[in-house]
């Protein structure tokens, strides 16, 4: 599905570049910056116990997307995300010995089809392929495992200025289970999140 | 906090109406249901245990908006959950969130009298409940977030926002609970 969502993406931007017109101001290249609330809820399952731990934590992300013109009032949006710094993802009691798993070194490439109304702004829905790196720590080791998953939402993004753009959106997360030294993990999480961002 | 709060919103209702003009399409009454997404986490003492499990639940909302100005909205209004709260499952013992409202103040600015951009203080309350055996008590917190209001016709909203809820510590049965969530939400609703 990686491999899909990613060739679907560049395609796109090859072939459409040069043939749509700027028709309304969500249409062509963005960056931005986020700045993300979490609660993350892992699943375990390992030692004969199965446990939801869960955290709430915050941290950031660089945005990179381009607006394709859906008519005259619609838009579809591709764009990556990486993100900077880590979500915690809880803790627990394993045979007496301290728990905690940590999503790192997250991505996600996405589509976002949007509708757009007066006074410049986006309505949009958003599904995410999503990455990351799932790390958790036991007795003073840690280990850690790639995790894909898949995540969707909706967000509003309004131009402040000609160039200058602010959004909100929520993003739910569902990765996979995956199998690392104590046990199986599956990490699902809520983020909220506030961006700024430029419009070249 | 809580009557502080509960009090202005009911004073400001009752004396403002009068003194405001309807200066945007976001001002007066409105009800709306919001389907919402809610992954929640709970810390439990003695032990660090953090716990978390992930709802979807709905939600009723009836506000009042004031004009501030001509490209300003304050929202005050009032949340009830349908539903309860999964907040984590830790040693056999399940940590939910019954009863849930939220009283809040939500300042913005509109945007061409067709978009409202909003940020929201809530005052919080539920009831935890730990099982089993069955044991409760009363919580309260702080929310804030931020969203937006779109107008799709005269009188009908969609709503998208998100919401971090933070609760106060609470004892239940010799343990101490904290929990907190992040929201998303998103809805529709209507404006009389």
């Amino acid at each position: 599905m990686h491999r899909t969502l990613a060739a679907t993406a560049v395609a796109a931007l090859l072939i459409t570049l040069p043939a749509f017109a700027q028709v309304h101001p969500h249409i062509g290249w963005s960056l931005g910056l986020n700045a993300h609330l979490a609660t993350t809820a892992t699943h375990f399952g390992g030692a004969g116990i199965s446990a939801t731990m869960g955290a709430t934590s915050h941290n950031a992300s660089l945005q990179a997307a381009y607006g394709l013109p859906l008519g005259d009032k619609g838009m579809l949006g591709l764009g990556m995300t990486v993100g900077v710094g880590d979500l915690e993802g809880g803790s627990m009691r394993l045979a007496g010995t301290g728990l905690s798993f940590k999503t790192r070194d997250m991505y996600s490439v996405y589509i976002e089809p949007g509708h757009v109304l007066a006074a410049s702004t986006l309505l949009y829905a958003k599904l995410a392929y999503l990455g990351a790196r799932g790390e958790e720590s036991y007795g003073g080791a840690t280990f850690s495992k790639t995790f894909a998953g898949v995540g969707y939402g909706v967000g509003s993004r309004t131009m402040l200025s000609r160039h200058l753009y602010l959004q909100f959106e929520f993003l739910q997360s569902d990765y996979e289970w995956k199998t690392a030294r104590t046990g199986a993990f599956r990490p699902v999480s809520t983020t909220g999140t506030i961006g700024l961002g430029y419009k070249f | 906090m809580k009557k502080t709060l509960i009090a202005s919103a009911i004073a400001a209702a009752l004396v403002a109406p009068q003194a405001f003009g309807q200066a945007n399409n976001f001002t007066g009454f409105s009800l709306g249901l919001n389907a919402n997404f809610v992954s929640a986490s709970t810390e439990r003492n003695p032990g660090s245990n953090k716990s978390g499990d992930t709802t979807q639940i709905a939600n009723l909302e009836g506000a009042y908006g004031f004009s501030m100005g001509s490209s300003g909205a304050l929202g005050l209004g009032l949340t009830y959950n349908l539903g309860d709260l999964k907040a984590g499952t830790l040693s056999g013992t399940e940590f939910k969130g019954k009863d849930m409202y939220s009283v809040y103040v939500a300042p913005g600015y509109v945007l061409n009298n067709a978009v409202w951009l909003y940020g929201k203080l809530a005052y919080l309350s539920m009831k935890g409940e730990a099982s089993p055996p069955t044991a409760s008590a009363n919580f309260d917190g702080v929310g804030y977030g931020a969203g937006a209001r779109a107008s799709l016709s005269r009188n009908v909203y969609l709503q998208v926002e998100f919401m971090q809820s933070d609760y106060n510590k609470k004892s239940i049965s010799g343990v101490d609970y904290k929990p907190s969530a992040t929201t998303g939400a998103i809805g529709l609703g209507y404006k009389f």
